[in-house]
């Protein structure tokens, strides 16, 4: 049996409703409660958390891990330290990388790579269509027997509605939400940030929110008129 | 303070004192923050300028020593030539490096093309990029100054003080001139430019053009206002009634991607600046282009090349107000050298005086 104590820090854990200067006893790398500053007790281990905050680990949704394909970007490995130097202890991993996510064995590849890297829990999307092109639908049913978390063409939206329809209807088999990247690229026209003032200030190409409202409002429809699992990635204002 | 500059091949010395002091501004990227003071600063500076332009050997050392890169990544020909005058005429050796045929083509990034050209000996970067913000990635990295010579359809501050020096020329003031830009504002670097520039001397500014080829904010009616302190008008001939100043702009066509305009002829008929559109302005009113012109499309020829054109004087006084602005920068870089203020580190070969 191991016991850690964490002293001093403000520990912030809304599912506990703490927000409070105490600390935090952990035995086993389970939490095992809350002692006062001044309990006394002997620990294998104390850490001096003043002037931190100690937090449940934060989740991250969505990130990019590069790998395979965009090594010079980003690693998974090189991903995962900068999530927990960061205090995320579970990412997401989008699917576009090169090649991208389609099987199990895609799947299997992030997992390993992972768990060599040894910080925090990676857990992979797959793609919606092979290789994000919006033609054919991954088998999304093999991917989440192997662990995908979610399925989406992150970083490309599914244009054609009728792909993001039946992407939705088999979400009744693997019972998994599909992220869609909501941008209709030619309302977005190349835009490279928001439409308005500070895009007319800048000289920069503005998209205005239509582009991305278009496409969430297609979806809502779809999720309307048939049953599925899906999530927007970017909830509309 | 700015020294006096010429004890050149005459004899004869030539104060270029400003008449009001330059903020010490190391780079010029836009006009943006640039006061009423300050533009009058450069225009006088400017009009010394002009003196050494109208003598026999229109030539003098102020910059004698210093290099001037010209860094062009998008084709000019005015531009660039008027700079590389407006430098020689300053004694300074001009180097003009454009992206095709440098290392650009083998990929070498925008910075280290930059850090290799000061490594060089470069001691003012004259910048034209395609990109929106290129001149202020590079402002940012250097310790020498920048000068933005157009910057993706973001800003021009050099055409926008020489169409201001123009007008102040034709007008003697600017205050309360009523200066009418049209043509597709939302791709113009110089209408932006000059937005800032002329209101910032008084004139009354209207934008005029279709809308698709308007700035999003000037069709927006939910409170978010147009950076700039300007009117908008979509019918030019309600619009050019009375102006003073009629600017038509390039109509851009490599830049009509989409269908923002039916045809060059739709254009050409309801914002083109013919004859008759013309006699609507005030009587006194001068016609400017920024250039190159499509003649018969923006702007007809009789009306280009017309008793009311100034488009000559234009390019003429870019000359001299490319020399003002290499001038105040370099002479902003020597004074903060000897530490009075620190936009910019001290360049090696900038330390001490503009030589006098």
């Amino acid at each position: 049996m191991t016991s850690i104590r964490i002293r001093n820090g403000r520990v912030i854990d809304p599912s506990q409703r703490r927000y409070e200067v105490v600390d935090l006893v952990i035995v086993d790398g389970h939490v095992d409660g809350y002692i006062g500053q001044e309990a006394q007790g002997s620990f294998d281990r104390e850490i001096d958390a003043a002037g931190m905050v100690v937090s449940p680990g934060f989740v991250d949704l969505h990130c990019h891990l590069r790998e395979p394909g965009f090594e010079d970007k980003e690693t998974i490995a090189t991903g995962a330290m900068a999530a927990v130097a960061g205090g995320f202890t579970t990412i997401c991993c989008m699917p576009n990388t090169n090649p991208t996510i389609d099987t199990a064995n895609d799947i299997a590849f992030v997992f390993a790579a992972a768990r060599r890297a040894g910080l925090a829990r990676v857990l992979p999307l797959g793609t919606v269509t092979r290789g994000e092109l919006g033609r054919e639908l991954s088998d999304a049913t093999e991917m989440a027997a192997a662990g995908a978390v979610a399925f989406s063409d992150d970083g490309r939206p599914i244009w054609d509605g009728r792909m993001m329809r039946y992407a939705l209807t088999n979400s009744l088999r693997h019972h998994k939400p599909i992220v869609n990247h909501c941008e209709d690229p030619v309302i977005a026209d190349g835009g490279v940030m928001n439409e308005g003032r500070i895009s007319d200030l800048l000289g920069l190409k503005g998209q205005p929110p239509a582009a991305e409202e278009v496409m969430v409002a297609r979806d809502i429809e779809l999720c309307c008129a048939w049953p599925s699992a899906t999530d927007l990635p970017y909830p509309p204002r | 303070m700015i020294g006096a500059v010429d004890r050149g091949d005459t004899g004869r010395s030539h104060s270029v004192e400003a008449a009001v002091p330059w903020v010490g501004r190391g780079h010029v990227l836009d006009l943006d923050d640039f006061s009423h003071q300050e533009l009058e600063s450069v225009f006088n500076t400017a009009d010394r300028m002009r003196e050494i332009l109208a003598r026999p050997v229109p030539r003098v050392p102020s910059l004698r020593g210093r290099s001037v890169v010209n860094l062009f990544y998008e084709p000019s020909t005015r531009t660039r030539v008027s700079f590389e005058l407006a430098a020689k005429s300053l004694g300074a050796d001009v180097v003009n490096v454009s992206a095709s045929g440098s290392s650009v083509e083998k990929g070498e990034t925008l910075l280290d093309t930059v850090r290799t050209l000061r490594a060089l000996g470069a001691n003012v970067l004259v910048v034209r990029h395609k990109e929106s913000g290129a001149p202020y990635t590079i402002a940012k990295q250097m310790d020498i100054p920048v000068v933005n010579a157009g910057d993706g359809t973001h800003a021009h501050p050099t055409q926008a003080l020489l169409d201001a020096y123009t007008i102040r020329d034709h007008f003697g003031c600017i205050e309360g001139l009523r200066v009418l830009i049209v043509g597709d504002i939302a791709h113009s670097r110089v209408a932006r430019s000059d937005a800032w520039g002329l209101t910032a001397l008084g004139a009354d500014v209207v934008f005029c053009g279709p809308p698709n080829l308007l700035p999003a904010t000037a069709l927006k009616d939910d409170g978010e206002c147009m950076p700039w302190p300007v009117r908008v008008d979509f019918d030019l001939d309600h619009a050019i009634e009375n102006v003073d100043v009629v600017m038509p702009l390039r109509v851009q066509l490599e830049r009509q991607e989409g269908n923002r305009l039916a045809s060059l002829r739709e254009y050409a008929r309801d914002f083109g600046i013919t004859r008759a559109r013309l006699a609507r302005a005030a009587s006194r009113a001068i016609v400017m282009h920024p250039g190159p012109m499509n003649e018969g499309v923006e702007i007809d020829a009789d009306v280009a090349h017309g008793g009311q054109s100034v488009v000559q004087q234009q390019v003429t006084n870019g000359v001299a107000i490319r020399m003002a602005v290499l001038y105040l920068v370099v002479a902003a870089a020597a004074q903060n050298s000897n530490g009075h203020k620190t936009p910019l580190v001290p360049a090696p070969g900038l330390s001490g005086k503009v030589p006098v």
